[in-house]
């Protein structure tokens, strides 16, 4: 009789309390997932939107009048490169089936208030040309940005999708000349 | 009898590993709480970090680009975001000798209120060393300590973190000049490190914005 079991009432109890916590730790760890989907989506946001600032800080044209073919040539350039790294790894452009739709990137440039909502520069003082003379003159004092927007599709049944923003602020680069470069290094 | 004496045997080992699960609990959930706490403060104190390089960068990259710093000059100012929005900056340490060096300060001023509200506030200290030894042309040295509210550590202003960076001056090449207007504008504004009211947004001649505060040194400390 060595060894043989005997079924107990705290089989039954623990039977009970597995069923009672195993959906639970189940949530749990579903909801951890879920978040560190939403944090890596994050960023790769913000990744992707530095790429874009690296190349915005250094294009003469995007300083030029918005109306200008130069400047939205840069602006397209720079909306362009902020996707890249999003797209090449999770992330779709548009309806896809990947973790997340890019569903826009916009370029924050100072003295462009006026008009979309994206376009809205953080500093009010940037908002407008005010006694600046020129947009590259403005873009001296105001920081210029990057935003990438993206919807990702959460896994639990229906709920809508979760909108996350990934962006970058940083100052023009200020053009470097021959002069500039110490004669030890030329 | 026995059978009941059995029971409450039984009865009183169960509570007594009540007794035990609660204590272990009791133990347990601090440090659980505490881990976490301390997870999170990291995550604060690295987006702090990471935020704060970028301002060094780009406040010392303006720094070499600034015409005519006097060499020697030390500038030291203290940036605090209050929770109400209010962002005050006040002179630190022995103020500052040139004003127009305050637009290092105003540039990190700039970059810092896009950041969000658990960063604190931030001292800043920039220098101009002139050429020397290995060292060609001078240097502008800037150095800047960024606070942020830590959710364990409850001490005053923030905890600190410091960052630097440090650019080379050419003595030709591009540069952001003033006219002299504006550098009476800034003497007077700022009056090298005494409480001053000042105007934020106003637009200097070549574009260079200042932004450094709502007020500086009119309202009591935060």
């Amino acid at each position: 009789m060595v060894g043989q079991y005997t079924a107990s009432r705290e089989d039954g109890a623990t039977i009970i309390e597995a069923a009672l916590v195993l959906p639970a730790l189940l949530i749990v760890l579903f909801a951890f997932i879920e978040l560190a989907r939403i944090l890596v989506i994050q960023g790769l946001l913000v990744a992707g939107a530095k790429e874009g600032l690296n190349q915005a800080v250094k294009i003469t044209d995007i300083e030029q009048d918005s109306t200008s073919t130069k400047y939205n040539a840069a602006k397209t350039a720079v909306i362009n490169t902020a996707k890249v790294l999003p797209l090449a790894t999770l992330l779709t452009d548009g309806a896809g089936s990947g973790w997340a739709s890019i569903v826009a990137v916009t370029l924050v440039r100072p003295g462009q208030g006026a008009g979309t909502v994206f376009d809205q520069h953080p500093l009010p003082a940037c908002r407008s040309l005010g006694g600046a003379g020129s947009i590259a003159e403005l873009m001296v004092a105001c920081p210029i940005g990057v935003r990438v927007f993206a919807e990702v599709r959460l896994q639990i049944p229906f709920a809508a999708p979760l909108r996350l923003r990934g962006e970058a602020f940083g100052f023009r680069e200020v053009a470097f000349t021959d002069q500039d470069v110490p004669e030890v290094v030329r | 009898m026995k059978l009941i004496r059995v029971k409450r045997d039984s009865y009183d080992a169960d509570l007594r590993q009540d007794g035990l699960a609660i204590i272990e609990l009791a133990i347990c959930l601090p440090l659980l709480v505490g881990l976490f706490l301390c997870l999170v403060d990291l995550g604060l104190g690295l987006d702090t970090y990471f935020r704060f390089v970028q301002v060094a960068r780009d406040a010392a990259a303006l720094g070499v680009h600034l015409d005519g710093l006097v060499v020697g000059s030390v500038c030291q100012t203290q940036t605090t975001f209050r929770s109400n929005g209010d962002v005050v900056v006040s002179p630190g340490g022995s103020g500052c000798a040139d004003a127009k060096q305050l637009l290092i300060h105003d540039r990190a001023n700039t970059l810092a209120a896009l950041f969000p509200r658990w960063i604190a506030g931030f001292e800043q200290v920039s220098r101009v060393d002139a050429a020397a030894g290995s060292a060609p042309w001078p240097t502008i040295h800037y150095a800047v300590t960024a606070h942020y509210r830590s959710l364990l550590l409850s001490q005053a202003g923030g905890v600190g973190l410091r960052i630097q960076a440090v650019g080379s001056i050419s003595d030709t090449g591009a540069k952001l000049g003033l006219s002299a207007a504006d550098e009476t504008m800034l003497r007077g504004q700022f009056n090298l490190g005494s409480c001053q009211s000042i105007t934020p947004g106003t637009v200097l001649s070549q574009g260079l914005l200042i932004n450094l505060a709502n007020t500086m040194c009119t309202n009591t400390p935060a």
